[in-house]
């Protein structure tokens, strides 16, 4: 312990170094208590001291779903930014003043004075609260770019937290941001935070973003943190962003999530956490809705009895479909007939009925039975035509694909034709 | 179908109610003359079944006859599978359509469509109905003037055609949809593609947003790459200028200038002590310089006068040395010069000995010369001789040839008188036996016996006896006179020229001849013997070497050229040898005469050796003693010693000055200075200069980052994603569709194929009879385009317009056939067709009309009455007004 003690000196002296001011009374020597976090033991006990705050993170405002069809995309631009708007109510409903946004506050380094404006309106109206803002990955904090505009613009309840330096809440406790500068930083950014000094027994909560473990991103090694960071720089509670999914780390490490999802995959809804902290005990953590759209991904293999209806509803039980962004893939072998089917219930009905459908029906294909072809029998020479393309629809290659999509063509303009002609 | 009756009224001519009725089953011909409205039946009957009561489109109008207000009407009956129908429609005012069949009634839209499912045809058009409305109807009802064009059938002719032929050959037909089905699959394609495969609309569309996005994405990324480009200027603007700040806020630099300052003064007075000492030290070298330089002066021109006084001695022990071999010198040069001087003379004489002997020779040469002249001039006077001897021989008369022949020619004449003259003479013989005196003849005496020819009066006088005196015959004396005369001439020529007669003359002119040539000769040879003496310089000819040779003395020549050459070669030899042993003395003189130049330039140079070392000697003697006044040797040391040792001194001082001066350069420290100064003049400068860039790069950032160029390049791109893929999707899409609707088009081909074979077998079961062995090709769209004859096809748009009417004729027969054999309702009407057909050919097609026509009605219009003589046909006559009906009924038109 006093080798633990003379090195928190010396960091001590290095902080006070690097930040040019006066460091706090670092530490005051407690007696060992292996029973309890060690970090009471230096950075002293937080016996009687609560807070409450949200940890959000990965509001990625100002996201711009190209790809998405033109109503899709407002719709899902808008959601973001009413985002900030759920979580103000979120926030009070809980009683809370504080709301720790942990990084990818913004989609990118410059995502527009619409976006910028519309962020900034919003939370300034969420006057009651006080919201600290971390620079992420996706924007970090350059020099002169957004950040500096928002410093400047920013109404007094938002606080950028931009330099890894204690910023002190309220009385009883002190945040510890780690800001990301670049897009991908080698070195740990929260190293400082075990140095950081606070005020004896005042509460040390962590902000940072980035991964503790490889989440699919392309490079896994940048913006690096420690899983056990919490427990080794003496935090109360270490709020993460990064990863859009809420993820337990430990007791006091959590990933919050992104409060309005923007892909598949990464759980159902947008979520913000309802953090309590308890001097010495561990915190406690609640999962609070907020999230607007759903994103539901859905990978089928259809069988003689499959009922796309039935299957549709089981996804979206509970939901409102408006707020469905779904991708459905169906695989299989279906009559002509029963994929026309199927396409037609997906593309014309539930299609209409979400927020966005991504349809992949590649690996549906659709094989022609007698039932399939009587119908265009009636046809007289369209029948041949339709033996022809089925001969050549049986090839595997790009020809015989194209074979079976010109015989469903045919079927689905005769369907048509006979519809037109029974109306 | 067999229509029975038709009733117009109100109709374009026919403004009077027209009645046609008592139509057979089979051929029906209505024969009428021109202007009378045939073609208007045939509209009338177009109108009635195909077109729309209630329209009023412009042709319906034009149903109307010319300014009248009037409702064209017309009703028609037909039979049709055994039933009776009657039809009437009543156009434009108050229109109706009524139809009438077994058990069955209606009107208007009802009637209407009862009818187009009677008879299957479409609903016409807004602007009427047209062949392709008309269904099977179009195809086969031909009106004026088109009987030679087969048309394509319309898609309703085409269907009922298809679903007759495909029950003809046991195929399943083409649904009712296929068609829509067909035009629904092709509108698809046509949106996106051409057929071939050039992108349309929705394709073309895609592909223009696909490059619209792409050019949004490049854009955005370099606006992307300008703001972070910004963002890096300015990042790099603002690092500067913190270090331009901070190195204008250094204190040190400040001190270090104050430092720099003080040590230029410390400099300049440390130079000042430095110069001074350098002064001293100087001056102290230069004395003790000054005072060795003396020493070793004086200790020099000791030395040289020792060695001067050497020099002097040596050289006049030299130039003693040196007069004996001057002496030898000049001695030699003596002795040559004597030599040289004999050998002169000797060379002399043997050259005027030469210039002697060659004068002799050139005397003797010049003497043989005129010596050989002398001989010529003997050869010719020799031959002058000659001549002269040949030019006295010569006679001085002269005879021209011309004379001569003149004389000889007068000679001949004169003989030939002569004989004549003798010819005719009496001879006249004297012979006298006595002497009696003498006998003259013509006065000449004449001998006691002689004869005379009497060739002129003769007179003979013989002394004493008297005369007898004979005169010639006539002839014989005018021949004589002639004679005479002529000889005159001769003789009186011979006078002139000084001959006595003929043959001197000739004799003469014949020696004057010979002689000429003689002289000829001599001549010749004289020019020989005078030729042109270039060595004596004669010129050619006798006179010239007489002239040259006059004034010489023969003799004495004669004797100089007798005497022997002269030797000339031992005089050369001599003089040679002479001129050889000139050259020798004179080289050898040369030689001697160098030797003693030489040997008296070396005396020169060795007596002015002994004077210049005399002289020099006594310089250096003068100048030593001229140095009596100055300090002596030893004073002159001592001073030296003094001398040094001030240098030392001052040396000493001098190298402690500028040790202590060292380290302040008063230069460098001054540029370190300045430099110093100015760097903070450009660093305020340029603290400036960056702070205006700041400020701008700042606008620029703020500006270009209020765009969001960063979500806009990552929008774009997501945008360009999807563009890319819809692109992608739509030209997937539009290879299906292709694919498609080329297998429609390769079974619809394939189909026509397999359709034509009934039609085909109809066909030429006709065109056997006007084409014999003709084979016909049907194209897609059952039009006959082909035909083959004897091995070869023919387009038949090619063949002549008759057999283009013929086959097309023949076609609409076949189908009709094939049509009313699966019961369709079907019938042919031709107006005026056949126009183009030769009269062979004409018969035989109203055969096949007559043939046709029993299983199918055929209703021909024609004007030609003649020609359709003899046809087999029902012969429809067209009564008008009420009460001249073919049937005999007068029902008014409609009923209202």
């Amino acid at each position: 312990m006093f080798a633990l003690l003379a090195l928190a000196r010396k960091h001590g002296d290095a902080v006070d170094k690097r930040n040019g001011e006066p460091c706090p009374e670092t530490c005051v020597f407690v007696p060992v208590d292996f029973g309890r976090p060690w970090s009471e033991v230096f950075y002293g006990p937080r016996l009687g001291k609560t807070m409450r705050f949200i940890h959000t993170s990965d509001w990625q405002l100002g996201k711009p779903f190209g790809n998405a069809p033109p109503d899709a995309r407002a719709a899902l631009q808008e959601a973001r930014l009413d985002a900030i708007g759920s979580i103000a109510l979120a926030a009070r409903r809980d009683g809370a003043t504080i709301v720790l946004v942990a990084g990818d506050v913004f989609d990118s380094v410059e995502p527009g004075d619409r976006v910028f404006r519309q962020a900034l309106l919003r939370m300034r109206d969420a006057s009651d609260l006080s919201w600290f803002l971390l620079p992420g990955n996706h924007d970090p904090a350059r020099a002169d770019g957004l950040w500096t505009r928002l410093v400047r613009d920013a109404p007094t309840n938002v606080i950028a937290c931009l330099e890894p330096r204690p910023i002190a809440i309220g009385e009883q406790a002190w945040l510890l941001p780690a800001p990301l500068q670049f897009k991908r930083a080698l070195e740990d950014p929260t190293e400082w935070f075990t140095t950081a000094a606070t005020p004896p027994g005042a509460l040390r909560l962590g902000l940072a973003h980035g991964s503790i473990q490889d989440f699919g991103s392309r490079d896994a090694q940048s913006n690096f943190i420690p899983p056990d960071r919490a427990g080794r720089s003496g935090l109360d509670y270490l709020a993460l962003g990064d990863w859009h999914g809420r993820l337990r780390v430990d007791a006091w490490t959590y990933y919050s999530g992104t409060p309005e999802p923007d892909d598949f995959g990464n759980g159902n809804r947008g979520l913000v956490l309802s953090v309590d902290v308890h001097g010495s005990t561990v915190p406690q953590v609640s999962d609070v809705a907020v999230g607007r759209h759903v994103w539901l991904a859905a990978d089928w293999q259809t069988f003689p009895e499959f009922d796309i209806a039935a299957k549709l509803d089981g996804l979206t039980a509970g939901l409102e479909r408006s707020s469905v962004v779904a991708r459905i893939k169906l695989r299989g072998l279906v009559s002509l007939a029963g994929r026309v089917q199927l396409r037609d219930h997906l593309e014309a009905e539930f299609a209409h009925e979400v927020r966005w459908l991504q349809l992949d029906l590649k690996d549906l294909h659709g094989r022609p039975t007698d039932e399939d072809l009587s119908g265009i029998h009636a046809e007289g020479f369209l029948s041949e035509v339709a033996h022809r393309l089925s001969r050549m629809a049986a090839g595997p290659d790009a020809e015989g694909r194209r074979a079976a999509a010109a015989l469903e063509r045919l079927y689905v303009e005769h369907l048509r034709t006979q519809r037109l002609g029974s109306s | 179908m067999h229509i029975r009756r038709l009733t117009i009224e109100n109709f374009r001519k026919f403004r009077e109610r027209i009645d046609l009725a008592g139509f057979s089953d089979g051929l029906n011909l209505i024969c009428e003359g021109n202007e009378f409205g045939k073609s208007t039946l045939l509209e009338a009957m177009r109108a009635v079944l195909f077109e729309r009561h209630s329209s009023r489109n412009d042709r319906i109008r034009s149903f109307r006859p010319y300014g009248e207000e009037v409702a064209p009407s017309v009703a028609i009956d037909f039979t049709l599978n055994g039933e009776s129908w009657h039809l009437e429609k009543r156009f434009l005012q108050a229109p109706t359509a009524v139809l009438v069949g077994p058990g069955y009634r209606a009107t208007n839209e009802e009637a209407e469509d009862k009818l187009q499912t009677l008879l299957g045809f479409g609903r016409a058009g807004n602007r009427g109905a047209d062949d392709d409305s008309r269904g099977t109807f179009g195809l086969l009802w031909v009106e004026q003037g088109q009987s030679f064009v087969m048309g394509t059938p319309g898609p309703i002719a085409r269907r009922t055609l298809e679903g007759v032929l495909a029950a003809e050959i046991g195929a399943v037909t083409e649904g009712r949809q296929s068609e829509a089905i067909v035009r629904a699959i092709q509108a698809s394609f046509a949106e996106l593609m051409t057929p071939t495969g050039r992108p349309t609309r929705r394709l073309a569309e895609a592909q223009a947003n696909l490059e619209r996005a792409e050019a949004v994405a490049n854009q955005a990324l370099r606006d992307l790459a300008e703001y972070e480009s910004c963002l890096g200027q300015l990042e790099t603007a603002r690092n500067a200028y913190r270090q331009i700040v901070a190195a204008l806020s250094n204190a040190a630099e400040a001190s270090q200038l104050a430092v720099l300052n003080a040590d230029i003064e410390r400099a300049r007075a440390a130079a000042n002590s430095l110069r001074t000492a350098q002064l001293l030290c100087q001056q102290a070298t230069q004395l003790r310089e000054r005072l060795s330089g003396d020493l070793k002066r004086r200790r020099d021109l000791r030395d040289a006068v020792q060695s001067a006084e050497a020099r002097v001695a040596n050289a006049t022990a030299e130039h003693g040395g040196h007069q004996a071999l001057s002496e030898t010198a000049r001695s030699t040069e003596r002795e040559t010069a004597e030599a040289l001087e004999q050998n002169r003379r000797l060379a002399t004489e043997a050259e005027a000995n030469l210039t002697l002997c060659r004068a002799l020779l050139a005397q003797q040469r010049h003497a043989r010369a005129l010596a050989a002249a002398f001989r010529r001039l003997d050869q010719v006077d020799s031959i002058s001789g000659e001549i002269e001897a040949v030019r006295r021989g010569v006679d001085g008369r002269t005879v021209s040839e011309e004379q001569l022949l003149r004389l000889q020619h007068l000679e001949q004449e004169a003989h030939d008188a002569r004989t004549a003259a003798a010819a005719g003479a009496a001879l006249l013989a004297i012979e006298l036996e006595t002497e009696p005196g003498d006998v003259t003849v013509n006065g000449e005496l004449a001998p006691r016996s002689s004869f005379h020819e009497v060739v002129e009066t003769k007179v003979v006088n013989v002394a004493g006896i008297g005369t007898i005196t004979v005169s010639p015959a006539q002839g014989v004396a005018a021949a004589h006179s002639r004679v005479v005369a002529t000889q005159q001439i001769v003789d009186a020529m011979l006078r002139q020229l000084g001959f006595a007669s003929t043959d001197e003359a000739r004799s003469v002119t014949s020696a004057q001849r010979e002689a000429a040539k003689d002289l000829q000769l001599l001549r010749s040879r004289l020019d020989a013997a005078s030729p042109p003496d270039p060595v004596l310089g004669i010129a050619e000819g006798p006179d010239a070497l007489r002239t040259f040779l006059s004034t010489a003395d023969r003799h004495a020549i004669e004797e100089l050229a007798r005497e022997p050459d002269a030797a000339i070669g031992a005089a050369e030899q001599v003089w040679r040898d002479a001129r050889q042993a000139l050259a020798e003395a004179e080289d050898r003189h040369r030689h001697s005469m160098a030797a003693r130049q030489q040997s008296e330039l070396s005396d020169v140079r060795l007596a002015a050796a002994v004077e210049g070392a005399r002289s020099e000697l006594n310089r250096l003697a003068a100048t030593l003693t001229s140095e009596a006044d100055a300090p002596s040797d030893d004073e002159l040391i001592a001073s030296l010693a003094e001398a040094e040792t001030a240098e030392a001194r001052a040396i000493v001082d001098r190298n402690e000055v500028q040790r202590s001066a060292q380290g302040l350069d008063e230069t460098a420290l001054v540029s370190r200075r300045d430099e110093l100064v100015s760097q903070r003049e450009r660093l305020k400068t340029e603290q400036f200069d960056r702070a205006t860039e700041i400020a701008k790069l700042e606008e620029r950032a703020q500006t270009r980052g209020a765009e969001g160029p960063a979500s806009r390049a990552v929008e774009a791109d997501e945008q360009l994603q999807a563009a890319r893929v819809a692109c992608e999707q739509l030209r997937g899409e539009a290879e299906v569709l292709r694919l498609l609707t080329s297998t429609i088009a390769d079974v619809q081909q394939d189909t026509a194929r397999r359709y034509v074979g009934p039609i085909t077998k109809r066909l030429e079961k006709y065109l056997e009879r006007i084409l014999p062995a003709a084979r016909v090709g049907f194209s897609d769209d059952y039009r006959p385009h082909l035909i083959a004859r004897n091995g070869q096809e023919e387009f038949t748009e090619d063949l002549s317009k008759g057999t283009q009417e013929q086959i097309a004729v023949l076609t609409r027969l076949a189908l009709a056939e094939i049509l009313a054999e699966r019961g369709q309702p079907v019938s042919i009407v031709l107006d005026d067709a056949l126009v183009f057909a030769d009269d062979h050919r004409f018969e035989t097609m109203l055969d096949i009309l007559e043939e046709a026509a029993t299983r199918v009605q055929i209703i021909v219009l024609s004007c030609r009455t003649s020609a359709y003589g003899t046809f087999n046909a029902q012969r429809i006559q067209i009564s008008t007004g009420s009460g001249a009906t073919a049937a005999g009924e007068g029902r008014a038109l409609v009923s209202q």
